[in-house]
């Protein structure tokens, strides 16, 4: 297997070329692809359920899925959407099958009785902003994550998550007042 | 200057520069007179600060690509493109037709017939052409009475009629109708936590009459 025969350039043609080639059960072109987004679908992952190991399983999952259904994509959207897509739709079905871990998520922090460090003092309030964005309801995480924390637009989290683009601010207003509130001092 | 209070969901408009110019000078105004909102502008921005400052991930601790290669080496099922071969289309039909029926029917005569459902607007039930019941102030009780039924019988008629699908478009349709699904039971789950919300009970309409339009078309298509 030969990865790198296939340019890996951000020019659109070629990256439809690539995608085509997975499409049709090329796995070097689906390496490529992995390659070239496997950091996005890891950071979606980990900040949907806030565990790395289970993220790495997530992420695995996502790839495996891209390669079984690569081939009824259809180009009406970029790969990349459709990529965010498959992800949350992965992690969503894993959480609704009782396999979500959130090891980190869940800790408890700091322990009781603890002061910490000034040092310490930001990687808690971390944690715990990491906590609170774990404990929102999946549709409300996903649209977070996808907004605040990837940057996308409400249009593009709405094709992603294929809901309206009303219930994507809707979901955000409602995530971001329950993180505040779990926050609050 | 507005006299009543800023609404939160405006002031995280003003942070992210969403507020047009008319309605952002009278909330500008307010603010400047009013100490209740500017705190309240504190409190958002600083959640906002803090979800700006939380660093993008590292990627995986390790390369994940040799076990996805050996999984998708090892002959993971895929939903192959019209352009597969026959024969391979055939033996990967095995499995995914356990819950769908096997199907002789032309592939083409069921895409062409979604087509024409789709272009022609036929319907068997007609619940889907119903005026909004949530823009009425309908609760998800209500909703639930409404459309539970209907997608009952609808899922009952498709599992009579499932055999008439050819396996790539049930697979398919399995997929969309787990987004659909999925989808809906989010917006319920948010209903249930954070009580009843105009635009959330519109899109649980919403939601259940894209599944009842979806299975009406599927059901059509597996009619013929």
């Amino acid at each position: 297997m030969n990865a790198h025969a296939i340019p890996m350039t951000p020019d659109q043609t070629t990256d439809e070329e690539i995608v085509r080639r997975a499409g049709d059960g090329d796995i070097p072109a689906l390496e490529v692809l992995y390659r070239a987004h496997a950091d996005d679908v890891y950071a979606v992952c980990l900040r949907m359920v806030g565990d790395e190991r289970r993220a790495e399983e997530l992420t695995q999952d996502t790839w495996v899925r891209v390669w079984q259904r690569l081939g009824s994509f259809r180009f009406e959207s970029s790969f990349r959407t459709w990529l965010y897509r498959v992800t949350t739709n992965v992690v969503l079905q894993s959480e609704r099958s009782g396999r979500r871990l959130g090891r980190r998520a869940r800790e408890a922090i700091p322990p009781d009785g603890a002061t910490p460090r000034a040092e310490d003092q930001r990687v808690v309030d971390r944690v715990a902003l990491e906590r609170a964005i774990a404990g929102l309801p999946t549709r409300a995480r996903a649209v977070l994550v996808l907004h605040d924390l990837r940057g996308h637009s409400h249009a593009e989290v709405a094709e992603i998550l294929a809901i309206a683009e009303g219930t994507s601010r809707a979901h955000l207003f409602a995530a971001r007042e329950r993180l505040r509130k779990a926050l609050a001092p | 200057m507005i006299t009543r209070h800023v609404r939160r969901r405006d002031l995280y408009a003003i942070l992210e520069g969403e507020l047009d110019g008319s309605r952002n000078r009278p909330v500008e105004a307010h603010l400047d007179g009013c100490d209740e909102c500017r705190v309240r502008l504190a409190e958002v921005g600083a959640l906002m600060a803090r979800l700006g400052a939380l660093d993008d991930p590292a990627g995986p601790s390790r390369d994940l690509w040799p076990e996805i290669a050996g999984r998708v080496g090892s002959g993971a099922l895929r939903v192959l493109p019209p352009s597969a071969p026959a024969a391979e289309r055939r033996a990967r039909s095995v499995d995914t037709t356990r819950r769908w029926g096997s199907g002789h029917r032309g592939r083409w005569r069921a895409l062409a017939a979604a087509t024409l459902v789709v272009a022609g607007g036929v319907g068997i039930f007609t619940t889907s052409r119903r005026a909004s019941t949530a823009d009425q102030g309908a609760s998800t009780r209500e909703l639930d009475v409404t459309y539970g039924p209907v997608l009952a019988r609808l899922n009952r008629l498709l599992a009579e009629r499932s055999r008439g699908l050819e396996w790539d478009l049930a697979a398919s349709a399995e997929r969309d109708l787990e987004t659909l699904r999925s989808a809906l039971e989010d917006v319920r789950e948010t209903l249930r936590i954070d009580g009843p919300s105009p635009d959330l009970l519109v899109e649980l309409e919403e939601g259940y009459r894209r599944e009842v339009r979806y299975l009406e078309r599927l059901i059509s298509v597996a009619g013929l």
